[in-house]
């Protein structure tokens, strides 16, 4: 298999870490990054050469910008893109607060930001073939983040 | 025909499907309030019928309109039979063109609007033992295209509430419907926003989707009108209903991909979680 790069989001735990650590196995390069940047640090630890751990909270547009220049910076280019982190609340309707309930839609528009700031700056995802983009929104319990 | 009077609470009545719905509810004698953002443009429709009709200004981004109009319902006419969420408009824009803020402000106006709504509504509903959501969504909410994916990211979240909701509420007697209107002619497209700052590497996409756009035949509104009629205040509505028979081929023709990329990928799927 030739070696593709690797943008993933919510690497603490769950999907993200099961999904970077297969990636990374395999010989990929993989941009590992997490809200809680200590929390992704041990990728280098394993993988100088080819984990790159980034604070990247998907809410937050200039931390999504400065993840984007570092990818490229080191790697040029991203072949994948998996969107991962996510939360969800399990609650009546009536019953959820309106900041969690908007928090989580938040959480998830700021992964549209982060798609519009990665491709509106450079063309590249655009003409890559084969890119992957998996959203998870998953969880359990009264209101528990999952992935992150 | 027409069984007791009921009662009904209408967002988005200025133009459209809302403006539609409440003169036709109020024709058939019952009893509505007509809100908008502005319900100046709704006093010459609403002066018609007397007292069957209260024109009260609410707008769904605005949660002290929304307890306010809500509140000024059950007080005149002591409950709420059927609330139907009507406001709401379309985005044009590939995701990469569509600024933070225009998308962010339509789901506030699509998703979160009726959600506040609802959930203003719910504590008089219970308490009265019953009642109908009823939410316009789009048959953009169960299909999409490109250059509409926000648009249909607003109503998905919309079809997947009412989903939830229509199990959720089921204890209380409350029923949950959504409507999925196909092409009307309700002046939505005319309403349309498109993106801030279009980008030269979509032009080609758009314009294919303005030549789809021309060539549509926009229905009359009256009938997905007289459909949501027909439902309103059923025993056992649907809970998810397509208004017009173009939009039921399109959903019609997604479900059987869907089907068929399931199969597709079947052994992927399932050798998931059999590690």
């Amino acid at each position: 298999m030739s070696e593709k790069i690797w943008l993933v989001t919510g690497c603490a735990t769950g999907f993200g870490r099961a999904i970077a650590e297969a990636a990374l196995a395999q010989g990929h390069k993989v941009a590992v990054t997490d809200r809680n940047l200590a929390a992704v640090e041990d990728f280098a630890l394993r993988y100088p050469e080819t984990a790159l751990p980034l604070g990247l909270d998907v809410t937050n547009s200039d931390q999504i910008a400065a993840a984007v220049d570092a990818r490229f910076r080191n790697f040029e280019r991203i072949d994948v893109l998996v969107n991962n982190a996510g939360y969800a609340v399990q609650q009546a309707v009536a019953e959820a607060a309106m900041p969690s309930v908007r928090g989580m839609w938040l959480a998830c528009a700021g992964q549209r930001s982060y798609h519009q700031f990665r491709l509106g700056r450079r063309p590249g995802l655009r003409a890559v073939h084969g890119a992957l983009c998996v959203q998870q929104i998953r969880g359990r319990g009264a209101e528990r983040r999952v992935g992150r | 025909m027409a069984d007791a009077a009921r009662t009904w609470l209408i967002t988005g009545c200025s133009s459209g499907f809302g403006r539609l719905l409440a003169q036709r509810a109020l024709e058939r004698g019952d009893r509505v309030a007509l809100t908008a953002r502005n319900p100046a443009m709704l006093a010459a429709l609403a002066g018609q019928y007397g007292n069957a009709a209260l024109c009260l200004p609410l707008d769904v981004t605005r949660p002290e309109t929304i307890r306010s109009a809500l509140g000024e319902v059950f007080e005149r006419f002591g409950r709420l039979d059927i609330l139907v969420n009507n406001a709401g408009y379309g985005l044009q824009a590939a995701a990469e063109e569509a600024s933070d803020a225009q998308t962010r402000a339509m789901f506030e106006v699509n998703f979160f609007g009726p959600l506040d709504v609802i959930r203003a509504a719910l504590p008089g509903l219970r308490a009265q033992g019953g009642g109908h959501i009823i939410n316009i969504s789009s048959v953009g909410g169960r299909t999409t295209a490109p250059l509409i994916g926000l648009y249909s990211a607003s109503k998905f979240a919309l079809e997947g509430l009412s989903l939830s909701l229509a199990m959720e509420l089921a204890p209380f007697g409350i029923k949950v419907t959504s409507i999925a209107p196909g092409a009307f002619a309700t002046g939505f497209a005319g309403a349309v926003q498109s993106a801030g700052a279009k980008l030269d590497a979509y032009r080609q996409q758009h314009a294919m989707l303005d030549t789809i756009l021309a060539d549509l035949h926009f229905a009359d509104p009256a009938g997905c009108v007289e459909a949501i009629l027909a439902i309103a205040g059923a025993d056992e509505p649907p809970r998810q209903l397509i208004a017009g028979s173009h939009a039921v081929s399109a959903v019609e023709a997604v479900m059987a991909a869907q089907q068929a990329e399931i199969a597709k990928w079947r052994a992927v799927s399932d050798a998931a979680d059999q590690q």
